[in-house]
């Protein structure tokens, strides 16, 4: 089953390097070997953690310039901030619950299970 | 491509209307008493193991959910209007299991009398997701990363 791309989002948000190469991509765009500098790791090693970023759509590689400098892509990243929908399902669902309980309340069933 | 630009242009409101079928009196209890909020607060599916509310203009709220999985998302905001039974107004920090805030708002809930009902009206602003939030999200469980919708859960 190919995963949803929040799962793989959040998979590759999920490891401590990536997200601290994220936060480089965020002040701007970077080659590979920049990527690597700050970490006690191979080039190879930082390369599979690009390609998870990659996947995931949260970074972009150039192809045609010579040190295929990284960025960040905004979209995966987006959605996951694009949280006012949510929220507002959130209070629906809430105040489904609220409605529920104040009219159990009222029948003097303050115990009705609501969760 | 994100920048912390972009990123600042997301903060946003909501309004919401409900009507209830209860008295005014009532529905502020059910808001804002804990022994009451605990039974009905979160989305389906969810508990809320954990309410505390100091009832005064300046006072805490905490309001910890708990998802199916286990998964915490503490809320805790401090109240900034307060006038039973008509009015109360929070700042909150919402959390996902103990990673920094990764959401920052302020929920103002007015309730009204209209025709024997109660008329709830939420406005609702939030700021975030800073892109440094996002990774906050690496507290969230597999069960967590299913849906977009269970995001709705940080956002208390």
């Amino acid at each position: 089953m190919t995963p949803d791309p929040l799962s793989l989002t959040l998979a590759a948000l999920a490891d401590p390097t990536r997200r601290a190469i994220l936060a480089r991509l965020s002040q701007g765009e970077a080659t590979v070997s920049d990527l690597a500098a700050p970490f006690d790791m191979s080039l190879p090693a930082v390369s599979k953690h690009l390609k998870v970023l990659e996947k995931a759509g949260l970074i972009s590689q150039g192809r045609r310039a010579q040190w295929r400098p990284c960025r960040l892509e905004g979209a995966p990243l987006r959605e996951l901030a694009d949280w006012m929908d949510s929220y507002r399902r959130f209070w629906d669902q809430n105040l489904d619950r609220l409605d529920g309980y104040l009219q159990d309340l009222q029948r003097g069933n303050p115990n009705g299970d609501h969760h | 491509m994100a920048t912390t630009t972009d990123a600042a242009k997301l903060e946003r409101a909501i309004t919401l209307t409900r009507r209830f079928a209860a008295p005014r009196a009532l529905v502020f209890r059910a808001l804002t008493d804990p022994e009451h909020l605990m039974r009905w607060w979160g989305p389906n599916g969810f508990t809320t193991p954990e309410c505390t509310i100091d009832l005064r203009v300046g006072g805490a709220m905490r309001i910890v959910m708990q998802g199916f999985d286990g998964g915490r998302f503490p809320m805790t905001a401090v109240i900034d209007a307060l006038n039973p039974p008509e009015r109360l107004g929070y700042a909150f920090e919402a959390y996902i299991d103990a990673g920094g805030p990764a959401v920052r708002g302020h929920n103002l809930i007015v309730l009204s009398e209209v025709d024997g009902h109660t008329e709830l009206r939420l406005i609702a602003r939030g700021e975030g997701l800073r892109p440094e939030a996002a990774f906050m999200l690496q507290g969230m469980k597999p069960g967590w990363s299913q849906s977009l919708e269970r995001l709705a859960a940080l956002f208390v």
